[in-house]
């Protein structure tokens, strides 16, 4: 092929690739059709997710701050976490584990005798009686259902004291299931579920507490106290409050804690008194301060410690009759005396766990628990301020505490948003991951798209 | 609108709204990109029409999401290309009874279009015989003023590879039209 054939071959090539005539103008056919108005605007998550890496990244971590500020402020867990933290209730604490060894031990009935004879033809076949004192002791008698779980309401001096028997919902309808494992004999409600939440115990108010732990008629009943107050000075019902034990009877502080200061000073003590000084102590105690609440709770143990008695003369009657066999047949084949020694071993054995389990209940029903709360009285303070102060001094102070108060929350919600971004960061890193790769496979599809 | 204007800032403004850009960029790229539908796709007019309105129709939907990582030119010649091949490929698929008449010259009548040039139409058919990528580098090579680098890109291919392509299809396509030309 020549050059000037070459050169016609590429001219005809060219040629070929080229439009004679008007151009028809399709893009404006293309631009009438609707896909062309949908697709010029596009769609606002395809726009979004075509957005720079660090803007995306940034405008997600602001939503997911936004919305933990949001959640922080408007949801009411935050301000309860924070009371919480501050004034533990007794079921609060309770349910922290403290005294998980058993619930009913917590908070057994307390043996009160006018009680018991209310209680023992409810409670025939449960035998712990639940009590649970909204008032100062000022109360009514058998009240409504209380609310388990929340602190209950500041005991109203002006109660009328033994006013008898108010029922709740259901009146004294005997507990079942669960409920008799807190003193349901007396519960309201009556149906199944959790003992502390589905089976309120009736709310007692007692004048006098019973003298006497442990009854005459020779029961043995493990008590377990808790009492709740507020007082101006805590520090002072805290010190006093260790000094109601007596070392001579056996009694001792379990434990005790004494934190924060000022309006947010808080003590609780578990102290072990003896039974026969139980009722000295709460009416020493109540007098420390103003009492929010009070639960009583007691535990009959005489059934098991009865059958721990007899199982144990039985045992202790077969290991005599061991001995004297053993004694009596010293000519006996080895084998014979040998399988005697072990036999005796064994009684010996079951000997000394029921002697430890004996102790072990004497203990509990020789001591009384009482669970001490005391926070401070902050209401009295605000009450003393407002009859003290003139109105322009009130409201400053009303503004310095909202300030306060404010800055509190603010404090609470940035630290909680700080906590949920630290404590969820590998899920903030595994979502931003997510969303960048979703992002980077959008955008290959995109890319990929006017081609198909 | 200032004619100075590049087809990024051009494509940039049709997608913040301004339609009439896309009016611009037609008006620098629509007959080059229907001269080369039409030499893609055998010569057919209105094959060729298609092709470049769903090109347009693409450029409009997914505009946005055009990231300047090629120019484009690059970009508008990809999508015209695989417009041209699925084309290609469906008008392979339908019967024969369905296909449309032969190619004939924009705006001219068939029995003008039947004589003018025996030529091109040889040349068409010798095209059309070669394998695919043979004739789109060839196309390409020799589309208005595409430079061999600028083809390579829009075929993704090494300029190395479209060299040798080129030299290739050329050999092949004078061999087609020299043994034609003997018969």
């Amino acid at each position: 092929m020549t050059g000037n054939q070459m050169n016609n071959l590429e001219g005809r090539l060219r040629e070929l690739t080229t439009w004679h005539g008007e151009p028809p103008e399709v893009w404006k056919r293309a631009m009438s059709g609707d896909q062309a108005g949908a697709a010029a605007r596009g769609g606002i998550i395809l726009r979004i997710l075509n957005w720079p890496a660090p803007r995306l990244v940034a405008a997600c971590l602001g939503l997911i701050v936004i919305g933990l500020i949001a959640v922080s402020i408007f949801s009411g867990d935050l301000g309860k976490a924070r009371d919480q933290a501050r004034y533990p209730t007794a079921s609060a604490l309770q349910q922290s584990g403290r005294n998980q060894r058993n619930l009913a031990e917590a908070y057994a009935a307390y043996p009160s005798n006018a009680l018991r004879a209310q209680a023992r033809p409810l409670t025939s076949r449960t035998p712990r009686v639940g009590t649970d004192m909204g008032g100062s002791g000022l109360g009514s008698g058998l009240g409504g259902a209380s609310v388990p779980g929340r602190r209950q309401p500041t005991g109203r001096p002006g109660s009328p004291p033994g006013s008898g028997i108010v029922a709740g919902s259901s009146g004294l309808s005997g507990g079942t299931g669960a409920h008799s494992r807190l003193g349901s004999g007396l519960g309201g409600g009556g149906t199944s579920g959790p003992a502390e939440r589905t089976a309120p115990p009736l709310m007692i108010a007692q004048p006098d507490l019973p003298p006497d732990a442990i009854p005459p008629d020779g029961r043995h009943v493990i008590q377990k106290a808790t009492i709740e107050m507020k007082t101006d000075d805590v520090r002072g019902a805290f010190l006093k409050t260790q000094h109601l034990i007596s070392a001579a009877s056996g009694e001792y502080v379990e434990n005790s804690s004494l934190s924060g200061s000022g309006r947010d000073a808080y003590a609780s003590l578990t102290l072990r008194i003896a039974v026969d000084r139980l009722s000295d102590v709460l009416n020493e105690l109540r007098q420390l301060g103003e009492v929010t609440s009070e639960q009583l709770a007691g535990e009959d143990v005489t059934a098991q410690v009865v059958d721990l008695e007899a199982r144990l003369r039985n045992e202790q009657r077969v290991e005599t009759e061991l001995l004297e066999l053993l004694a009596s047949r010293e000519d006996a084949p080895l084998k014979d005396v040998l399988d005697l020694r072990n036999a005796i071993g064994q009684v010996r054995r079951n000997i000394e766990q029921m002697t430890a389990q004996r102790q072990r209940l004497g203990r509990l029903v020789s001591l009384a628990t009482v669970l001490v709360l005391i926070r401070h009285d902050s209401e009295a303070d605000d009450e003393r301020a407002t009859t003290d102060q003139t109105l322009g001094e009130y409201f400053g102070e009303s503004i310095g505490r909202s300030w306060t108060t404010g800055l509190q929350y603010l404090a609470d919600s940035i630290a909680f948003t700080v906590r949920m971004l630290i404590g969820g960061l590998i899920w903030w890193v595994l979502a931003i991951a997510a969303l960048l790769l979703a992002r980077h496979l959008a955008r290959r599809k995109l890319a990929a798209a006017p081609f198909r | 609108m200032p004619h100075d204007s590049t087809d990024e800032v051009l494509l940039r403004r049709f997608v913040a709204g301004q339609r009439e850009a896309l009016g611009e960029l037609a008006q620098r790229y629509e007959l080059h990109l229907l001269g080369l539908a039409r030499g893609m796709l055998g010569g057919r007019d209105d094959l060729a029409c298609d092709a470049v309105q769903e090109t347009w129709m693409r450029v409009i939907r997914y505009g946005a999401s055009f990231n300047g990582r090629s120019s484009f030119r690059t970009w508008l010649y990809r999508i015209l290309i695989n417009r041209c091949r699925s084309t290609r490929k469906n008008e392979g698929r339908r019967p024969k009874s369905r296909q449309a008449d032969p190619p004939q010259e924009a705006g001219q009548s068939p029995a003008a279009t039947a004589s003018p040039d025996e030529d091109n139409r040889e040349l068409h058919a010798a095209v059309a015989q070669l394998a695919a990528a043979k004739r789109e580098v060839l196309l390409l090579c020799y589309h208005a003023d595409l430079t061999h680098e600028q083809a390579a890109k829009i075929l993704r291919i090494p300029p190395g590879t479209l060299k040798s392509r080129l030299h290739a299809a050329l050999e092949e396509l004078r061999k087609r039209l020299a043994t034609e030309g003997r018969s």
